[in-house]
């Protein structure tokens, strides 16, 4: 018997222990569980394995626990603002997030707490109806204690997501007679032993020893392996898969000016994807330096007419502050902007696999920060066909599609402009992302000649198939159990 | 992330304007291929499209219509458009014009508008104030049924005061009323810069406090035969095409589309509004071909944009095209050569593989964090991922120092900041999987944003890489012996020195210097850190920057 086997033996003799607990005392789990198996094998301890759900509050649900249910937070807004309001005035009353009021709002209505209503100059207005109790809450509290819920509850708040499954594999031992008494024999079993020893090679007496025989159904328990993440692995594959295309990869900085994430695309100043609701701003400092005056000045000259492009421009000048205002990237494209500005090779692959961050809904297909594959194609002979081209190869070998569609789309920096939408196995029709040739305009600015063609693919949705996930969130997952069995 | 402005409009009326029915299957993979993405068609037959932020002009059902005729060889070219000759003029102010630089307007006769059209132009007349119009800064569009009113119209300041009956409102307000109560009005007070820009008739009612409300006397209603449009704004272009889309659209649908005329202060000559004279732009057979990989013949390339409702004449190598006043995403010839593609069609383009040789590399740092996962995993640690954005409340529970970038703009306060250090995630992570067995052994190589004011941007992104390591004997010389050997793996010189850190139990912590170079630290994490976390079990971690 060897120590972790005595230990474990020696800790069942006075009854169930369970297994986890004995591991947080300093035991190693996966030798403990070797040597519980084993010991079960021989006889020496009985073993009981259980698995339970428990029911582990979300953030939602811990928010509801803390404040009551949001349709009651935002009915109990309307009855204190004299029992009708309009929904914005309701929502700030009630201080409910955009997202927390949809919820309230939609729930609010389907329990018949609120009903809308159209006031006299046709606005809609929300009316409390009748009285209201808040049911939720209680079981919340309930549950935040570790109490068992009935089977309504527990559907109750799963459907809403305010708690997750958080299955527990338990599983305890203890001591059966023979065990005791092996133990009260230091370890022999009827003459038998469980372990070959170093002494008994040493003094040769292990050609007297009887060692006992395995029990070969319970002998093999798993074993905790240190693992590379599943999605950082999918990233790598993704890099190797086109650096193998002749790809070479480069990066750039998370923080940027607005005039690299921006402005050197011939991104209007005033174009809807630079609103505030759009992109992350830096809160200290909010302005950098423009690093370039060359580029600069050529940038802006395009911007207000074209420059030499022949284009008209856009007509109006640029705000140098906006331009040195400072962001979190909100996509990747900036990234190809400053590439051919500093390191412009040709013929050329470049590829990039970045983070990019961008305010949205947060829920179980959108996040605010996730990874684009990006990339662009110099060269002189360079036409429309080699985009589409381009897209064809990586939608076959990186995204392993079934089928491709190009569709036509728009972005003020590509003309013309797609997108290549993918038919892989198990879902349907899925846009990943958009591409076209570099606008002269923004290519004059930097100084290419050449035709360039680029594109910016979202590569999360499919990771989650090839990861096997069923939330975006769970890519960047902090469950142990998840990082060791994906 | 670009804006795709959702239309909506009755299905049976649309089909009857494209003058075909096609199956929905077969409508919405025809529109697909046009910038105009189907959503489906409800149970009460309205059919809900996504429209490019480039076409202004398809954000109604006679534009998705008028171009879906061009590409299915119906109508093609330049669609007819007649404007009737003024009769109605603006008289357009000073004062007013400092405040919205651009005023012209157009009137149309013969409509005949129901509940549903009506919804359809308010929604058409929303899309373009929030798209083209940039939330009605740059054009701000106002309806009115001209038999309500009495031409000509003034554009001038209002006083404080003067008062009318806004849309959406209980009664009448005044001015400054509507700029404090209404909702219009706190929406867009911030375009007046304390003025009261307003549309008078000659009997001296309100037309409309623009660009803000309408007066509720002129409102457009089932019964109204003429309407009378406006556009004020900051660009006269952008004006000017979105008035074109409205006028367009009605004299596609049959009605009399005229011109107004808008007089100047100073005696300046009068503006004949709306400009509907068609955009000419030229471009070269070949210099298309080179771009899209074709041989298209300039008789083929007329056609393709025939289809595009784009008139084109061949010129030997070059092409003369006229471009209908409504389009208004023409800045440079390369657009041109997208409407070529389009009218070839996507679909019909063979793609094909650049063909020149390129070296194919992973990045420098790549290949660091490579090896620096692959001796992490070797040393027992399991890989873990966490996001950038973070909160300074998490980097508090970890006593983690350093200044951290904050977001302006964040949408939740648990991803308010930029990550400075790896290390909190990771004590994150771990008070997450209590219920976990131990040993838990967890790193992370992976991005963080610090200040750096050398940098024109002001903060440098750095790559680290962290571990944890977590169970009941876990120590200082646990984690020094892995830095130990991944400085020799990696042929650098590992130094310790000694550190005062809040975060590490005190004389069991140490800074990491890799050849002298001070690059992180390591240690036993205190147990005020593991108390704020939740955790019951003795952790030691490193910290450090890699590259």
């Amino acid at each position: 018997m060897n120590d972790v086997e005595e230990r474990a033996l020696r800790a069942a003799a006075k009854g169930w222990v369970d297994a986890k607990l004995l591991a947080s005392k300093g035991v190693d789990y996966s030798a403990l569980m070797s040597a519980v198996a084993k010991l079960e094998s021989e006889g020496l301890l009985e073993v009981k394995r259980a698995a339970k759900c428990d029911l582990v509050l979300t953030p939602e649900g811990e928010y509801c626990c803390s404040n009551g249910a949001l349709e009651c937070i935002l009915a109990q807004a309307v009855r204190e603002l004299g029992g009708r309001a309009t929904l914005g005035k309701a929502l700030a009353a009630a201080e409910l997030s955009p997202q927390q009021g949809a919820i309230a709002l939609q729930w609010a209505v389907r329990k018949k707490l609120l009903a809308p209503r159209k006031d006299t100059s046709g606005e809609t207005v929300f009316e409390c109806v009748g009285e209201f109790v808040d049911e939720l809450q209680p079981v919340l509290e309930k549950l935040k204690k570790g109490a068992a819920a009935s089977s309504s509850e527990r559907e109750l708040v799963l459907s809403r997501r305010l708690a997750e499954e958080h299955e527990v594999k338990s599983f305890s031992f203890r001591a059966t007679d023979a065990g005791r008494k092996a133990l009260a024999a230091g370890g022999r079993i009827g003459g038998e032993v469980s372990q070959l020893s170093s002494q008994s090679l040493k003094d040769g007496s292990w050609r007297k020893l009887r060692l006992k025989p395995y029990d070969l159904v319970t002998v093999a328990a798993p074993l905790q392996v240190a693992r590379k993440h599943a999605y950082v692995e999918f990233l790598q594959r993704m890099r190797e898969s086109l650096a193998g295309m002749g790809f070479r990869e480069v990066r750039a900085p998370l923080a940027e000016l607005e005039f690299w994430n921006m402005d050197a695309l011939f991104m209007p100043q005033d174009h809807p994807a630079r609103d505030i609701h759009d992109v992350f701003k830096v809160k200290h400092p909010r302005e950098g330096d423009l690093p370039d005056a060359e580029v600069f000045k050529r940038v802006m000259a395009v911007h207000a007419n074209g420059g030499d492009t022949g284009s008209r421009g856009w007509r109006y000048e640029m705000d140098k502050r906006l331009s040195r205002s400072l962001v979190l990237r909100s996509h990747d494209t900036g990234i190809s902007a400053r590439t051919l500005r500093y390191d412009f090779r040709s013929p050329d692959r470049v590829f990039f696999l970045a983070r990019v961050f961008r305010p949205d809904e947060i829920d179980w297909k959108h996040f605010i920060e996730f990874n684009q594959l990006g990339g662009f194609v110099v060269g002189e002979s360079l036409s429309f066909r080699e985009l589409l081209g381009c897209l064809e190869v990586f939608a076959h070998e990186v995204f392993g599609a079934k089928e491709i569609k190009f569709i036509p789309h728009y972005y003020p920096f590509t003309e013309p402009s797609v997108d290549l939408a993918v038919k892989v196995a198990g879902r349907g029709w899925t846009e990943v992302g958009g591409a076209g040739m570099f606008r002269p305009e923004m290519l004059s600015a930097l100084g290419v000649s050449q035709p360039v063609v680029a594109w910016g693919l979202g590569i999360d949705r499919l990771a989650m198939l090839s990861v096997d996930v069923k939330d975006i969130r769970d890519l960047f997952s902090s469950d142990l159990e998840l990082l060791r069995t994906r | 992330m670009i804006l795709m402005p959702t239309v909506s409009f009755r299905k049976d009326v649309f089909d009857k304007a494209v003058g075909s029915k096609l199956p929905l299957e077969k409508l919405a993979g025809e529109l697909e291929q046009m910038k105009v993405e189907v959503n489906g068609v409800d149970a009460n037959g309205v059919l809900s499209v996504e429209v490019t932020g480039d076409r202004p002009d398809l954000m109604s059902l006679r534009g998705i219509a008028r171009a879906l005729r061009g590409k299915l060889g119906v109508d093609k070219g330049v669609p007819k458009l007649e404007l009737g000759r003024f009769s109605i003029k603006i008289v357009a102010d000073k004062q007013a014009l400092k405040v919205r630089p651009v005023v012209v307007g157009a009137v149309v006769e013969g409509v005949s508008l129901d509940e549903m059209s009506i919804a359809e132009l308010f929604q058409q007349q929303e899309k373009l104030d929030s798209t083209i119009g940039r939330a009605r800064k740059r054009v701000s569009i106002g309806l009115y049924d001209l038999d309500a009113l009495k031409p000509p119209f003034a554009f001038k300041l209002a006083a404080e005061d003067a008062a009318f009956t806004p849309l959406k409102a209980n009664g009448s307000m005044t001015m400054r009323q509507v700029l404090e109560e209404h909702p219009a009005g706190r929406e867009y007070a911030h375009l007046l810069r304390g003025k009261y820009p307003v549309l008078e008739d000659s009997a001296g009612e309100v037309l409309s406090l623009v660009p803000v409300i309408n007066n509720a006397s002129s409102a457009v209603t089932p019964s109204t035969r003429r309407l009378f449009i406006d556009h004020t704004g900051s660009d006269r272009h952008a004006c000017n095409a979105s008035l074109n889309i409205l006028c367009q659209d009605f004299f596609d649908a049959g009605c009399k589309v005229s011109k107004v005329a808008v007089e100047h202060p100073d005696g300046a000559k009068a503006t004949i509004t709306p400009d509907n004279s068609l955009q000419e732009m030229s471009f070269s057979a070949s210099a298309c071909n080179k771009l899209l990989g074709s041989s298209f013949k300039p008789p083929e390339i007329v056609s393709f944009l025939a289809r595009q409702r784009i008139g084109a004449k061949a010129v030997g190598d070059r092409l003369d095209c006229s471009i209908p006043a409504y389009r208004y995403d023409f800045l440079h010839p390369v657009d041109l050569v997208e409407e070529v593609a389009l009218g070839f069609g996507y679909l019909n383009f063979k793609p094909v593989v650049p063909s020149f040789f390129t070296r194919g590399s992973l990045n420098a740092e790549t290949l660091e964090e490579n090896a620096c996962r692959d001796f992490m995993v070797g040393a027992g640690f399991t890989e873990t991922l966490q996001y950038v954005l973070s909160s300074p409340a998490r980097a508090a529970k970890s006593l983690s120092q350093g200044e951290m970038v904050e977001i302006l703009n964040p949408v939740s306060g648990d991803y308010a900041a930029a990550r400075g250090a790896l290390l909190p995630g990771l004590l994150e992570l771990l008070s997450k999987n209590t219920h976990y067995p131990y040993p838990q052994r967890v790193f992370e190589v992976g991005p963080v944003i610090v200040p750096d004011s050398l940098l024109p941007e002001k903060m440098r992104t750095q790559t680290r890489l962290a571990c944890v390591s977590c169970h009941a004997s876990s120590s200082l010389t646990e984690v020094a012996s892995v830095l130990a050997e991944f400085a020799g793996r990696f042929k650098r010189k590992l130094s310790l020195s000694k550190l005062s850190s809040r975060q590490f139990l005190e004389g069991r912590q140490a800074e990491v210097l890799l050849d002298g170079k001070p690059v992180g630290s390591a240690g036993e994490v205190h147990p005020q850190v593991l108390e704020n976390h939740g955790l019951q079990v003795p952790a030691a971690a490193f910290e450090i920057i890699l590259g």
